[in-house]
């Protein structure tokens, strides 16, 4: 169920969309310094693929995302049985993602990979993000594979 | 000497605990710990070099041995799978190396693995699976034919489970090392590439205030940053944003009274690191209970 300040599910798509435009985005640790093509962090990337989608607030690093929300009301924490929406914020401590089905974009819903074994198998993704000092570009990720500690769900408030 | 002060390095593995595991914008890294003479008495320190070139550290002790069939210990910290957003899935240190007096020396190692609270690490040998598969995602692992039984009991304990990716470990895993060492005096050097903690400190508050809401939020780090922050290299670089990143060294006993460590630190153009705790114009002391020496390097927050 959604609040009535809750962003659309066309507004949360356009978040998606502006994730997606981030894809390749190589990692640097900057965060309010992020730039699309150039390099960013899990914080300036989600801020500035906020503020491309139309939906603007403070910079934040993760560190006190959790509590900015709170105290601004510009995100509402989802409660435990709130389905997720396209283009929430994934958050955990020290990392913060989009939210996504993939749903309208096939090609980037799955990933082929390889384990250590050498066996393939297929990663399933949900949410667009950035990875960490040294590791893969920004791109489609799985929360299943990515940490071991299940996230905290945002969504934007409209006002 | 005493049995606790016959520890040459504190248990630095807490420090893995103290923070959950973080990844991305900061990491509260994980370090080495609690290597021990056994029998306790029978090594002591009389000096120790710390040299740190990018996250490469080199510690050279010189230790004084007492009697024959004296031995070192260290223990690495515990963990288990972490996920690939981790900035170090692998704390076994498996690049670790250990010199006596020049030579590599002949050190004996193992693991002890843990599941729901409980000792496993017979459980995993018997398996005959690597029991830093932990280290990989997904973490699977792959038992050689005829040892069914072995996994059998691996999941009875919780420690693997199964999964459409296959058969996924989940216990909790620590590397040791043993090392013999003769009577008399000897030049140990230690040898691996350092797991920091490090976070993003944004640009525009006081440098303490800076640490807020990252696991470099001690009081020690605070103190390390307030004590350099008026020097010249730091204060340009604070004027912005900055990427800290903080070693802890183990470096003596972990209850000895803080003993002098020469520290050597290549000349550096963009970064600066401070040798936290030392006083102006002393050589720096171990500034932890357990042992450790604390460095914190600073490097401007740009895109490359």
């Amino acid at each position: 169920m959604s609040d009535p300040g809750d962003i659309t599910p066309e507004q949360g798509a356009a978040v998606v969309r502006a994730a997606a435009a981030w894809a390749g985005t190589p990692y640097a640790l900057v965060g309010a310094a992020s730039v699309r093509g150039q390099g960013g962090d899990c914080s300036g990337s989600t801020w500035r693929i906020f503020e491309a989608a139309g939906l603007p607030y403070e910079y934040q690093p993760t560190g006190s995302f959790a509590a900015y929300a709170r105290r601004s009301g510009r995100f509402r924490e989802l409660r435990a049985d709130e389905p997720r929406q396209e283009g929430d914020v994934l958050f955990w401590p020290g990392h913060m993602a989009i939210a996504t089905s993939f749903a309208d974009d096939p090609a980037h819903a799955s990933t082929p990979r390889t384990n250590a074994r050498g066996a393939a198998w297929t990663q399933v993704n949900d949410m667009w993000s950035a990875t960490r000092p040294g590791g893969a570009a920004f791109g489609p990720n799985a929360t299943r594979w990515f940490r071991q500690d299940a996230p905290r769900v945002f969504r934007y408030v409209q006002r | 000497m005493s049995s606790a002060s016959a520890r040459l390095f504190g248990a630095a593995a807490a420090l893995l605990l103290a923070w959950p595991a973080a990844a991305d914008d900061s990491s509260a890294g994980a370090a080495p710990g609690a290597l021990a003479a056994e029998p306790a008495g029978a090594v002591t320190l009389s000096a120790a070099t710390l040299s740190l070139d990018g996250d490469e550290v080199r510690l050279a002790l010189t230790v004084a041995v007492r009697g024959s069939g004296a031995t070192m210990r260290l223990d690495l910290p515990a963990f288990g799978w972490l996920g690939e957003a981790d900035a170090y899935p692998d704390r076994s240190f498996p690049d670790l190396r250990l010199e006596l007096d020049g030579r590599a020396a002949a050190v004996r190692s193992g693991f002890t693995a843990t599941a729901n609270g409980r000792d496993v690490t017979e459980a995993v040998r018997a398996a005959g699976v690597d029991p830093f598969a932990i280290a990989a995602t997904p973490p699977v692992i792959a038992a050689p034919p005829g040892r069914e039984d072995a996994v059998a009991r691996l999941v009875a304990a919780g420690a693997a489970q199964r999964a459409p990716e296959g058969l996924l470990a989940t216990w909790t895993a620590a590397r040791w090392l043993s090392l013999p060492v003769p009577a008399g005096t000897h030049r140990l050097t230690l040898r691996y590439t350092a797991l920091p903690a490090f976070a993003l400190l944004p640009q525009g508050r006081t440098p303490a205030a800076r640490l807020a809401n990252t696991p470099l939020d001690d009081q020690a780090t605070r103190a390390c940053l307030a004590q350099h922050a008026a020097a010249p290299a730091v204060a340009r670089l604070l004027r912005g944003a900055v990427v800290a990143t903080r070693f802890t060294v183990p470096v003596q006993p972990a209850d000895a009274p803080p003993r002098p460590v020469a520290v050597r630190l290549p000349p550096e153009r963009a970064s600066v690191t401070l040798v936290c705790g030392a006083a102006p114009g002393a050589a720096p002391r171990a500034t932890t209970r357990n042992g450790a020496l604390r460095l914190l390097r600073l490097a401007p927050a740009r895109l490359p």
